[in-house]
């Protein structure tokens, strides 16, 4: 493909004694679905957690679109297009649902206090209203703009986490565990709409999951890590028959995960 | 393991006999403080209601009704039995007490103790007026019973619909408000005037409401119409003679002020109540209510400046007037609030902005007809509404609890006062000669007499200067907190408020701050209109700052809605609810938190620019920590982030105990137990801010 999204370089990130990410080097390139999987306690989250510029890692670098991001804050990071979810859902449970979008619009919007106070800012806080009402039906949520978020369901709630990321207007989205908690139905339903954002929003997607299935269903290229190290990398054919993805995934998880990972059906472009 | 227990005998709620034993507690402590005592010398009523029994009746009522109102379901004689229980061994303790006082040989001991303690059983104060032999027989008895009896009402009581209880209990606050208060408020305005301000409203508000098929233009013509008559009416009767001494609308000639006025403005004034009537028709449902109660109010203050004092007629008659105000527009209110849904979105905004004109026009006469007292006090409130906007938008927005927030109130104070006051920076701008001899006293003592006196600044000059250094300050003090959180910052904060109280008392600082003396006198403002021919007004008395304090307010409201619905305030708030998800979508902490204190910061200089004009004085004294706490607790109470929670909170925790200055030292008690209530009943606060609907285009649109 064309250009590299993000390219991270020999990344490690310790925590006193324990090093939750050890040298690891990964890219991702534009319009790719890629995926980061591996057992709990991996360093999954702590990987997205330097990306998105909440821990500096002691160690590497980190390039998006060429540049690097190393050192910055998270808010200048989310300012240069990279957007994130959480694994347990962080909305802003007072704000209503259309105000949590509206809030991820902060780096897209420029009013500033003087604006506020002469209301010189009209025109762009209504543009940016008509915005988050698309993007409120964009992920299913028309109707439910003037609710608090903390009135939401637990699906809906997933959802506004995403369309709140998605409202700066991102080239790379990171998800964390986008379906923990969701039933197989609404999992399916994830799957789709995680198409739909690189196929109809032309993003980047970067995704941690457990659901071998939908990893297995939407991912261009799959990255396992396991104690912090990455230790395969691949299409998810590829990674599937990896011994030592096997291996990790046997000493640390259930039978019942595994033999989930053993049926899961390859979708064609993966096995092609 | 659990320890077996016997489980309460099945009529017995769980709640009756913990709640007994807490207020019994609290009930000991009020009798050995004195209270029943020093209340028996106020009147509520005169000669009738003292503030004691106001006082019992509370005591043994609100535990008692805390114990029946979760047996809201419960069959009839179970909560009788248990509010009853409840009520009589809270007497039975009272009861138990002045037993003992009253087989004590003295009560010296217990006087040297509890030193406001004063003696109950010799008056029979609690006994109906029983005492020596009757003490116990029949006066303790009535007493006993007279708390079961309260509990058995109020166990009754529970089962009245909310419409008749809430009027009930309001009514009663605001004539034992009205009864401790009547000698300041007597002269709020006189009958026939109050009576005349309710007709021509009630005939605007007929007129419209009963106008066949009344847009808002026929409704406001109608409302104006009932004006017009109104003001024809009483123009008839005044040149009648009804204003001679013995005439229909005589009365008190230092209170009459609208029927005094000349005939061209008395009709404007009438013409524009009609018109409020007619408006009010198609008003919001809050405001509809609180249109009636302030015609209400005032028809009150006129009762009670035509009977002098509040005697038992007054006391009935303010108590129906109350009643009726608060339930007969109820009635109404179905209708007003249909016609204000009906209305078209254009002029449903036309209604609305009249509306908080003549709220604003109300507003800005209130000091004329209040008085010095009562407009002091509303200074005062005003004072606290300005720091409580500025402390929510810390708070309440951007998350930060400042326990300093009187730091700011004291840089804006003491800025303001060095700035428009001789001192050692003052005196070092002005040329000698114009100085020499006088002392700081005298120097001053011009201004006194009308003339800016000789700081370098006049106050307009300097308030925006004062602004700015509270604002800068603010700022500085917030560098080095800015990575810190929760109690940490807390914490802090509170240190930098004693701090800068330290410093204004600290002797080094004495020849620029004055240490424990202070700044004082300060010049007052003064407007100088004489450039324009105009006249020349100085501000220098609680009806005059009044119309600073206003704009204060409407400035601080203002600036905070604005900033509420804008980007600025959203990420304040994404803030307070998570940071660290609030910053993965951009927003700046550092730069959002220095804001967040600089803004809040400067409205608390504002105020303190205010407080030293109006006081001509400032004082290290003024700037204790009390002051953080009392904006902190009525901006929680009020609601987190709510405007008109502010404004509630600072009526209630400010005004009232400032205007009840008759509860004295139970003032602090009486705070600290509304604070409990409030948080027990309503832990969001009285008006929290409601959702905001950006998504739902406006009702009563294209629909
Ligand atoms: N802030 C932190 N401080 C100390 N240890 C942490 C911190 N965050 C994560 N860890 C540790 O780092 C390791 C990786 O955690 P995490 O990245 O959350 O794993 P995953 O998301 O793959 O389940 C775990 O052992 C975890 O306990
Ligand atoms: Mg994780």
């Amino acid at each position: 493909m064309s250009e590299t999204m993000l390219a991270v370089r020999r990344m490690t990130k310790r925590f006193g004694g324990l090093m939750a990410v050890r040298q690891v080097t990964l890219e991702i390139p534009q319009g790719a679905i890629a995926s980061l999987i591996g057992p709990n306690g991996a360093g999954k989250t702590t990987f997205f957690n330097c990306v998105t510029g909440f821990y500096t890692p002691e160690e590497g670098d980190i390039l998006f679109r060429g540049a690097s991001i190393k050192g910055l804050r998270a808010d200048q990071i989310a300012w240069r297009g990279i957007a994130r979810t959480f694994q347990n859902i962080r909305l802003f449970g007072e704000m209503t649902a259309l105000e949590n979008i509206l809030v991820g619009m902060h780096p897209r919007l420029k009013g500033g206090v003087l604006a506020a106070l002469t209301g010189l800012h009209g025109g762009e806080e209504r543009r940016a209203i008509a915005r988050a009402m698309e993007l409120l039906e964009f992920v299913g949520l028309a109707g439910y703009g003037d609710y608090p978020a903390v009135n939401l369901s637990y699906g809906l709630q997933r959802r506004l986490e995403i369309a709140r990321a998605l409202a700066s207007n991102p080239a790379l989205l990171l998800l964390d565990e986008p379906t923990a908690g969701m039933n197989p139905g609404e999992t399916d339903e994830m799957m789709v709409f995680i198409r739909r954002l690189r196929d109809e929003l032309a993003l980047t997607v970067f995704l941690i999951e457990h659901d071998m299935k939908l990893v297995m269903g939407v991912s261009d290229q799959v990255s396992v890590m396991d104690y912090g190290q990455k230790i395969s990398e691949g299409t998810p054919a590829a990674v599937q028959s990896d011994p030592a993805v096997i291996e990790a995934y046997l000493g640390t998880v259930s039978h019942t995960m595994m033999e989930e990972f053993d049926e899961t059906p390859l979708p064609p472009e993966a096995r092609g | 393991m659990a320890i077996p227990r016997k489980p309460a005998p099945g009529w017995l709620s769980q709640h009756t006999l913990p709640t007994t034993f807490y207020a019994a507690v609290v009930l000991v402590i009020l009798t050995l403080t004195g209270m029943f005592g020093n209340f028996a010398e106020k009147d509520v009523i005169t000669g009738r209601l003292a503030l004691h029994l106001v006082a019992l009746v509370l005591v043994l009522g609100v535990p008692a009704w805390f114990v029946v109102r979760p047996l809201v379901a419960a069959p009839a004689a179970q909560r009788l039995l248990n509010g009853a229980l409840c009520g009589g061994l809270l007497a039975l303790v009272l009861a138990t007490m002045v037993f003992i006082e009253a087989s004590l040989e003295s009560i010296e001991g217990l006087v040297f103790v509890f030193q406001n303690y004063r003696p109950l059983s010799p008056a029979g104060l609690l006994t109906y007026g029983f005492s020596g032999d009757g003490l116990v027989f029949p006066g303790l008895l009535l007493l006993i019973l007279t708390g079961a009896g309260i509990g058995a009402l109020l166990a009754l009581a529970v089962r009245l619909p909310g419409a008749v209880l809430s009027t009930a209990v309001i009514s009663a606050a605001l004539l034992v408000v009205f009864g401790l208060m009547a000698l300041q408020i007597r002269a709020v305005i006189s009958l026939p005037e109050a009576l005349v301000l309710l007709l021509t409203l009630s005939g605007g508000y007929g007129v419209a409401r009963w106008l066949p098929a009344g847009g808002v233009w026929r409704r406001a013509a109608g409302g104006a119409a009932a004006g017009l008559v109104a003001g024809g009416l009483v123009l008839l009767l005044v040149n009648g003679g009804a204003l001679a001494p013995d005439g229909l609308l005589a009365a008190d000639a230092a209170v009459t002020r609208l029927l005094l006025l000349p005939e061209l403005p008395r009709l404007m004034v009438l013409v524009l109540v009609g018109l409020a009537g007619a408006l009010l028709t198609l008003a919001a449902p809050a405001l509809h209510q609180a249109g009636w109660l302030l015609a209400g109010g005032l028809v009150a203050f006129g009762v009670l400046n035509a009977s002098g004092r509040m005697n038992d007629v007054t006391a009935l008659l303010t108590l129906l007037i109350f009643a009726g105000t608060l339930l007969l527009p109820r009635w109404l209110l179905p209708a007003a609030a249909a016609d204000h849904a009906a209305l078209p979105p254009a002029q449903r905004v036309t209604v609305n902005r009249c509306i908080w004109l003549g709220g604003l026009a109300v507003l800005l006469v209130a000091p004329v007809f209040l008085g010095q007292y009562i407009t002091n006090v509303l200074d005062l409130v005003m004072l606290y509404i300005i720091m409580g906007i500025g402390l929510n938008i810390m708070v309440g927005y951007a998350g930060l609890l400042d326990l300093g927030y009187v730091a700011s109130f004291a840089i804006g104070a003491y800025a303001c006062a060095l700035l428009t006051t001789p001192s050692v920076i003052t005196l070092g701008c002005v040329d000698t000669a114009t100085v020499a001899g006088l002392r700081h006293y005298e120097m001053c003592v011009g201004a006194i007499a009308g003339w800016p006196g000789i700081g370098i600044l006049t106050f307009w000059q300097a308030l925006p200067l004062a602004i700015l250094a509270s604002a800068c300050a603010g700022m500085l003090l917030g560098i080095p907190v800015l990575r810190l959180r929760g109690d940490y910052f807390a914490i802090v904060t509170l240190g930098f408020g004693e701090i800068t109280r330290v410093i204004t008392r600290a002797s080094i600082t004495e020849p620029l701050l004055g240490s424990a003396q202070g700044i004082s006198p300060i010049p007052f403002p003064v407007i100088n209109l004489s450039a324009v021919g105009g006249p020349v007004i100085n501000l220098d008395s609680a009806q005059t700052v009044y119309y600073i304090y206003v704009g204060g307010v409407l400035l601080a409201i203002f600036v905070l809605t604005r900033l509420a619905g804008s980007r600025i305030g959203r990420a304040w708030r994404a803030m307070r609810a998570d940071e660290d998800a609030a910053e993965a979508m951009g927003v700046n902490l550092v730069r959002m938190r220095l804001l967040a204190f600089a803004l809040s910061a400067a409205f608390a200089g504002m105020s303190g620019a205010f407080f030293g004009a109006q006081l001509r004085g400032i004082f290290p004294d003024s700037f204790t920590i009390l002051v953080s706490i009392n904006v902190l607790s009525l901006i929680i109470i009020g609601g987190l982030g709510s405007i008109p929670g502010v404004i509630v909170g600072a009526l209630m925790l400010v005004g009232l105990p400032e205007a009840l200055r008759e509860l004295q030292d139970y003032r602090l008690l009486a705070f600290g137990v509304l604070l409990v209530v409030a948080m027990l009943l309503r832990p969001q606060g009285l008006i929290p801010p409601a959702p905001r609907q950006l998504a739902t285009p406006p009702a009563g649109g294209a629909a």
